[in-house]
């Protein structure tokens, strides 16, 4: 019944003592039997990214380049009181500082556990990770007296007519995207924000995502085999983003969401057997790019840019492939662009053998119900359906960015 | 260790002052680390003054010939321990100060402001004997409901025998501090099939040796053979009896308390809050509540120690106990408990995360209070 780790330490700790002591008694092979730790080493990168900056009008994580590994983490809040929420989202606002800023953990000496797990060593590296901070629409409900202040369009993530969705698998009061050069960095921060946040939320489900480098250029591929996310509206244009992206003063909002912006995350598991047994024709029909170049059929760079009008028919790019659905280019559909920023997902096997990998879709807009929605509808019963599977995500408002040292995540909100 | 005439910038460092009365009347605790002090000679004779330890007799430092109405400053290195003072003026006897204790500056945890300060094993000798009675007392309830068990067995009503079994378990589950003091015993009563995979049946192949507790659990709710349920609380009872008469004090190291604060949830969260253990009767949820009990009895024998080290922590820890005991409750459906996988996600969340919140205060415990001479 009990688990008694200290003695399996102790049992371990002479289990060390006992291999040195042997070690020591036959030093002739020492040398011919252990690997020497640079030659172990020489296979690991290690280089780490730059710090991003994390104060500022808008949350990072959303215009930032995409580093390749993420986690998707949704929390319910059960923080007992408004004040206790807040209190969350100011010990949120500190961790994330801290975190992506890296440096030296606290020394608690002593008296306490140690602050940090160590999983990154005694210095913290920054590596370019970002913590990006949404709340649901259920966070809006009556427990801490918010409904009021919720953001016009945020609501439950709608089921589309194809859609599979798994309950355990959806929605959440919070949801944290974590960025960083390597998934240890990522998975550090999601285990210290955990530890300091017990007893006012709890994980309700997470997926961790990564993301393939160009090969051979253009962007990472998807687990289809394509160039996924290469036509993004050019949102580092402020008077882009200003449209499509941020939630700006004569939106309708409640004051506090100017800066913030609609988050979706759809976890889309694809039948990667099945797809990998369709002809590759028909493949890159579905999708309207080749796979190999990840160009616009008919075209021949990933870069280029599909002319529709020159093409009415479908002729080069099919009326029903997937890009021109989404995206069909014209006037009418300009306002409905969203801005992807979505990573693969790999989560072990099913029952009957089948590789269990996906895509964590991933999206940012002013007005979730005039852009994915919109797009997402215009999606329903495409031929792409048969071979995927959306089954959990949600609709989140990623909060406006914490501005100073004094400000913290959702200020305008809860204070 | 370097005496050096006193200067006029030394005034913020403490004056350790010798009359021809009194030694150092004025010497309180300083913090760890390296310290100044300007040692003052008032009287009219020269003496000797020394820094040392009164339990060991060790001196951490020294000025022998220290002339009247003359000072020195001394740089001392402190690690935490008991400093005294003595003072011995020529042609006078000794005397010395007020010994004081030395301690680490307390750090913020999720327990608030924590010192680490060792424990000697004659402090715990109190708590250990409240403990033993307590624990003497339970083995005699237990024992009289594994009694109660098994002429519930003997009526013939499953019903009355589930009743009777859950009943005997909490009581087995409050006395949590002990498990390891029972050993085999402890195994014997209330271990898991060896060797069990999660969903594999319990007494599948390599479970020869599966008795107590959980194997009657699986006779009741998962055979309903009354028949093997009560062959297996025979044993039972014998071996509960056995633990009545083998139990005494010896039985519990005093530093076992402190780890068992927080080991008896830490092991909740692992085996009950997974439903691990669950052979059927769906009753995980009451075994934590049991674990509560055993954890506040060993926090309040405790709370003393525990006082002067993070004074925050029994009020801080019993918020999150509280708030855990009504989220446990909350679990219940019409009046019954249920298996851990039948409680909606929203109210394990709660249960989920107020034992976490608990945890992340009781693990400081064992590491504020080391015990003298104990390699637990």
């Amino acid at each position: 019944m009990s688990f008694d780790r200290r003695q399996f330490l102790r049992r371990s700790g002479l289990g060390v003592v006992g291999a040195v002591a042997g070690l020591a008694g036959s030093s002739d092979d020492a040398g011919a039997t252990e690997r020497s730790v640079s030659e172990s080493d020489a296979l690991l990168g290690g280089a780490a990214l730059a710090p991003v900056p994390f104060h500022g009008a808008h949350q990072a994580g959303i215009l930032t380049p995409q580093p390749p590994a993420a986690a998707f983490v949704a929390f319910d809040a059960i923080a007992p009181h408004r004040a206790d929420l807040a209190e969350l989202f100011r010990t949120l606002t500190s961790r994330a500082r801290f975190l992506t800023t890296g440096g030296v953990p606290p020394q608690l000496g002593v008296a306490s556990p140690p602050s940090d797990s160590g999983t990154l060593g005694p210095r913290l590296p920054a590596d370019g990770l970002t913590v990006t901070v949404g709340v649901g629409s259920t966070l809006f409900d009556g427990r801490y007296g918010l409904a009021a202040l919720k953001p016009r369009h945020l609501a439950p993530m709608s089921a589309f007519p194809n859609d599979d969705l798994d309950p355990a698998w959806c929605g959440g009061d919070l949801l944290l995207q974590l960025c960083a050069g390597s998934t240890d960095v990522v998975l550090h921060a999601m285990r210290d924000i955990a530890k300091h946040t017990r007893g006012a939320m709890q994980i309700r489900w997470r997926l961790d995502g990564y993301l393939s480098p160009p090969r051979p250029d253009g962007i990472g591929r998807d687990n289809l085999g394509f160039m996924d996310g290469i036509a993004n509206p050019r949102v580092e244009e402020p008077s882009v983003a200003d449209k499509l992206l941020w939630v700006v003063p004569g939106t309708g909002e409640p004051a506090w969401a100017a800066g913030g912006t609609y988050h979706v995350v759809r976890l889309i598991r694809m039948f990667i057997e099945f797809w990998d047994r369709v002809s590759l024709s028909e493949q890159q029909n579905m999708i309207g790019r080749y796979r190999a170049s990840g160009a616009p059929i008919g075209m021949t760079s990933y870069g280029d840019v599909p002319d529709y009008a020159r093409d009415p028919y479908g002729l080069d790019v099919p009326l029903s492939a997937h890009m021109r659905v989404a995206n069909p280019r014209t006037a009418a559909t300009e306002p409905s662009r969203i801005f992807r920023r979505s990573y693969n997902y790999d989560l072990g096997t099913d029952l009957n053998g089948d590789l269990n990998m996906g895509h964590a879709f991933n999206c940012f807009q002013q007005d979730v119900t005039r852009q994915f929605e919109v797009v997402q509808t215009r999606l329903v019963n495409e031929a792409l359906d048969d071979y995927v599977s959306p089954f959990g995500g949600g609709y989140f408002f990623a909060l406006p960015g914490v501005k100073d040292e004094s400000d913290w995540y959702g200020r305008g909100l809860l204070a | 260790m370097y005496p050096v005439m006193a200067r006029a910038n030394d005034q913020r460092s403490p004056h350790i002052v010798m009359t021809q009365s009194s030694c150092a009347p004025t010497w309180t605790a300083p913090p760890t680390g390296r310290q100044t002090f300007v040692v003052e000679n008032r009287s009219t004779r020269s003496g000797a003054i020394y820094l040392f330890n009164p339990f060991t007799g060790i001196t951490v430092d020294k000025h022998s010939a220290l002339a009247p109405r003359s000072s020195v400053t001394l740089h001392v290195d402190l690690k935490p321990g008991h400093y005294t003072w003595g003072c011995h003026l020529d042609g006078e006897g000794a005397r010395q100060s007020v010994d004081v204790t030395v301690r680490n500056p307390p750090v913020m945890t999720a327990a608030g402001p924590t010192t680490s300060i060792p424990v000697q094993p004659s402090q715990l000798v109190g708590p250990v004997i409240a403990y033993e009675a307590y624990v003497t007392e339970e083995l005699n309830v237990l024992a009289g409901e594994v009694t109660g068990l098994q002429s519930a067995i003997a009526s013939e009503s499953l019903a009355q025998a589930e009743a009777a079994w859950l009943t005997a378990h909490l009581t087995w589950q409050r006395l949590g501090a002990a498990y390891d003091a029972f050993g085999t015993l402890g195994t014997n009563i209330d271990g898991l099939a060896p060797g069990q995979a999660v969903g594999q049946a319990p007494g599948a192949p390599g479970g020869s040796s599966f008795e107590g507790f959980h194997r009657i659990e699986l006779d009741l709710w998962g055979e309903q053979d009354l028949g093997a349920a009560a062959a297996d609380a025979a044993q039972l009872a014998a071996n509960v009896a056995v633990l009545v008469e083998q139990f005494t004090i010896d039985a519990i190291p005093p530093a076992e308390l402190p780890l068992r604060t927080h080991e008896i949830l830490e092991d909740s969260l692992r085996t009950e809050l997974s439903g691990d253990d669950d052979y059927g009767s769906g009753t995980d949820m009451a075994s934590v509540e049991a674990d509560v009990s055993g954890t506040e009895v060993l926090l309040h024998l405790l709370a003393p120690l525990l006082k002067a080290r993070a004074p925050e922590l029994v009020s801080r820890a019993m918020v999150q106990l509280n708030r855990l005991d009504v989220a446990l409750a909350a679990t219940m459906q019409d009046g019954r408990w249920v298996a851990v996988s039948q409680v909606p996600l929203s109210e394990r969340e709660q249960v989920d995360g107020a034992i976490g919140a608990a945890l992340e205060i009781l693990a400081v415990i064992p590491d504020i209070m080391p015990v003298v001479g104990s390699t637990l």
